[in-house]
């Protein structure tokens, strides 16, 4: 990835989308389950790895890791907790409007570099 | 990534506390029928949930956590409680015996009255995923050049 259009930049801020996609499916899928017996939430993480694969200079390497919650479970058996769901769907969903602006502001760049300052 | 993911599994939760809404509300309609020692009692509506496993075998970016995240969650099927009920006595009921016993349903309404929040606060809890991943759907159609 060596293009103009396929940098690390926007390719990190891709792979970040899909990680946050993830986190949204993951979050989305526990909540769903919350009166599942037996059912243990999943957490996700990308961040530890999309930071390794940008530092080695090929973002596209970064990987999503699931991984069932510690938390400890309810009576039932599972170990849901609605408001941290809640809190991280709402958090993924704002970090994923944070990165369509990035690249929004990418996008910009070339632009401004293709069609000269007075083009917007 | 399937497009629409977060709002189908979503969807599946919000059909699922449906469902055991429409349970507890039938459980509660019967709390009160008697039948006859020689029937069986209104049985109990359980219904038993289970989570969806992910979706293998897609290609492209995301296909490994989509294969590795549930996809919600379904209602295996309905168990019924003991057709038992609880036998009361009551001679001045048409249904008597020649003990006088009739046979009531087994339903505790104070556990019906628990489920029936829990199961609202299900539904309530997927809905707003619907509405947050509408939002994150609506930033991604302002990326533009």
């Amino acid at each position: 990835m060596s293009n103009v259009f396929g940098d690390v930049a926007t390719s990190a801020i891709y792979q970040a989308m899909q990680g946050l996609w993830a986190e949204q499916q993951a979050a989305a899928n526990n909540i769903a389950n919350v009166n599942t017996p037996d059912f243990k939430a999943q957490d996700v993480d990308f961040e530890s790895s999309l930071a390794q694969a940008i530092a080695a200079g090929d973002p596209s390497q970064m990987q999503v890791t699931t991984s069932p919650s510690t938390a400890p479970a309810d009576q039932n058996g599972n170990n849901v907790d609605l408001a941290t769901e809640m809190v991280n769907s709402q958090k993924a969903g704002m970090q994923f409007q944070t990165m369509i602006d990035a690249m929004n502001a990418k996008f910009q760049l070339l632009s401004t570099a293709i069609n000269g300052p007075s083009a917007s | 990534m399937g497009l629409f993911d977060p709002i189908t599994t979503a969807v599946t939760g919000v059909d699922a506390s449906e469902t055991w809404l429409n349970a507890i509300s039938d459980n509660i309609a019967n709390m009160n029928d008697v039948t006859s020692t020689s029937q069986a009692a209104y049985q109990e509506r359980f219904v038993l949930m289970q989570s969806v496993p992910g979706q293998a075998g897609g290609t492209g970016d995301g296909a490994a956590s989509d294969a590795a995240i549930g996809g919600g969650v379904t209602v295996a099927g309905i168990a019924l409680g003991s057709p038992q009920g609880v036998e009361e006595h009551d001679p001045g009921s048409t249904l008597a015996d020649k003990n006088g016993m009739v046979r009531a349903a087994n339903v505790d309404l104070g556990q019906q009255m628990t489920n029936m929040m829990l199961a609202q606060r299900g539904y309530e809890a997927n809905l707003a995923t619907i509405s947050q991943a509408e939002n994150a759907y609506q930033a991604a159609l302002g990326l533009h050049v």
